[in-house]
């Protein structure tokens, strides 16, 4: 059925008092569509509608609450099958691959967010590919004493060696390097990513360890956009979901590394926007959810780049429910997810 | 600290209310933000389900299928087609409606007694938007016959325009005319209201 303009704004009244068919209904809903101005009056006539409404106010029974509100309970999170999280991982390999591969010759030497040019960048990323290859035992990579669980200092030797070579072999290795590792992981079938493996001296599960890097190639291809003076890039739902649930579920351990875990108690995070979701985490280790303490409620890319530490956490957008000295604890303790 | 009162008020400022942020929580899946939103509508969809139903049961079941399309699908709230209580009014309005034309048990007001609910009103429970909404019944009243009893088969007893044109012993366009002629009036009265108020 369609209608034309006239047609569809003499029903317009009809429309908004639900006092179509179905079928003559969907067609006003779409010349709606098409005829903007049909769109605001429909808009004017509906909030008329809607106020005759708050008239007629009347408390439901209070049973009804319950049975209403106990029907509809989150669903459980699914975790990705470990090809889901390889594919988006090499997503994320590939989004920085790309950023690299328009960096312009004379812009290698700029400084970044992360206290390297954009070539000293991607010859550290060299090295931890190396090292995380290691902890996967695909590969051999013997930190410099003292420097074992120094995510930054165990690839100072790799950063020196790469200033010989031109910004274009280094940018050359990172690929070589990330692309083997992703290939060995995917040719496990998955199984390395059941491991559990020691990552800089914390015991973390490899799925993990993976979203961490997935936290740290988004992060390095922002720093080296900032660098070029181009827009940042949000990651898609996908790739946030499985980070916001990495950074959520890390808070047991950044509130103890902060030196401020509560035990018995617990902090609901609800990050807003597609890629989001709500968690309910206990604020000590191998303990069970107990009460909450404190709802802190953010936009979930904001709140992944205070995890990455590009966002500092007083300057987060964020919604407090509770006790707000606890809120401020749990976002400086997602800032030590990535540290 | 203050911080709790000043945070709340940005993330609303980029949402636009308090509500759309509760819907935005709901969104990512936060049972609590559905309760709150429970606590502030249910009253508003309970009372504009049992208009239409005229039946208990029926208008808890429109409740019912409110907050359950509420949880499901809060993509559908559009910020720009109006506020959260708008969009919830709407949502009940149009489930009551589907209730009442699928319930063959379903037994009909006759039009007179069309208006007498409004004294069940719990109208102080809801402050301002219940005073506007008042005024917009008493501006009801005031609508010519033959609007005031369109609108009313319409809005109240959940008639389509053509039942309306049936009741009234009218043609169907002219039904419609008078539906659109009704509410824009009404539309007027609710925009010297808001204007009144800034």
């Amino acid at each position: 059925m369609e209608l034309t303009r006239d047609q569809a704004a003499e029903l317009l009244g009809a429309y908004v008092l639900d006092a179509l068919d179905p079928p003559e209904a969907e067609a006003v809903e779409q010349a709606l569509g098409e005829f903007p101005d049909l769109r605001t009056e429909a808009v004017r006539l509906g909030s008329a509608v809607s106020a005759l409404g708050t008239a007629h106010a009347v408390a439901p029974p209070a049973a009804l609450r319950d049975r209403v509100l106990g029907d509809l309970r989150p669903e459980p999170r699914e975790t990705e099958d470990p090809f889901t999280l390889l594919a988006l991982y090499r997503r994320q390999m590939e989004e920085l691959s790309t950023v690299l591969a328009d960096v312009p010759g004379a812009a290698w030497t700029r400084d970044t967010a992360a206290g390297w040019t954009i070539h000293e960048l991607v010859a550290h990323l060299i090295g931890v590919e190396h090292y995380v290859a290691s902890r996967f035992d695909l590969g051999d990579f013997t930190p410099s004493p003292g420097t074992e669980h120094d995510h930054v200092g165990m690839t100072v030797p790799t950063i020196e060696a790469e200033r010989l070579r031109s910004p274009d072999e280094t940018r050359r290795a990172w690929e070589r390097a990330a692309w083997a590792v992703v290939g060995r992981l995917e040719a496990s079938g998955g199984t390395l990513l059941e491991r559990r493996i020691d990552l800089y001296g914390i015991p973390t599960s490899a799925r993990t360890a993976l979203v961490a890097r997935m936290f740290e190639l988004w992060t390095h291809a922002d720093d080296v956009r900032r660098a070029l003076g181009r827009p940042l890039v949000d990651p898609d739902p996908e790739r946030l979901a499985t980070m916001s649930d990495v950074a959520a579920r890390s808070l047991p351990t950044g509130m103890t590394l902060f030196g401020r875990s509560r035990p018995g108690q617990s902090a609901r995070v609800v990050l807003l926007g597609p890629g989001g979701g709500t968690w309910t985490v206990p604020l000590a280790p191998d303990e069970e959810a107990g009460p909450t303490g404190v709802t802190v409620v953010s936009d979930v890319v904001d709140f992944c780049r205070v995890a990455a530490m590009r966002l500092d956490p007083e300057e987060l957008d964020h919604d407090v429910e509770g006790d707000p000295e606890l809120a401020a604890d749990v976002l400086r303790a997602v800032a030590i997810f990535a540290a | 600290m203050s911080t709790t009162v000043l945070d709340v008020a940005v993330l609303e400022r980029r949402f636009g209310s308090s509500e759309a942020v509760l819907v935005a929580r709901v969104a990512a899946g936060d049972d609590s933000a559905l309760a709150s939103l429970y606590d502030r509508f249910a009253s508003l969809v309970h009372g504009i389900a049992f208009r239409v139903t005229c039946e208990r049961g029926l208008a808890e079941e429109v409740v019912q299928d409110v907050f359950t399309a509420l949880w499901q699908r809060p993509g559908a709230f559009d910020p720009e087609r109006g506020s959260v209580r708008t969009w919830l009014a709407t949502l009940a309005h149009r489930r009551a409606v589907d209730r009442v034309r699928a319930s063959e048990r379903a037994r009909r007001r006759d039009l007179a007694s069309a208006t007498t609910d409004v004294a069940d009103v719990d109208v102080a429970a809801e402050g301002e938007a219940a005073d506007v909404s008042a005024r917009l019944w008493a501006a009801v009243d005031t609508l010519p016959d033959d609007q005031r009893d369109a609108v009313r088969l319409a809005y109240a007893e959940g008639r389509t325009y053509r039942e309306v044109a049936g009741l009234l012993g009218i043609p169907e366009g002219t039904a419609k005319s008078r539906l659109r002629l009704g509410l824009r009036k009404l539309a007027g009265v609710l925009g010297e209201q808001e204007l009144s108020w800034s």
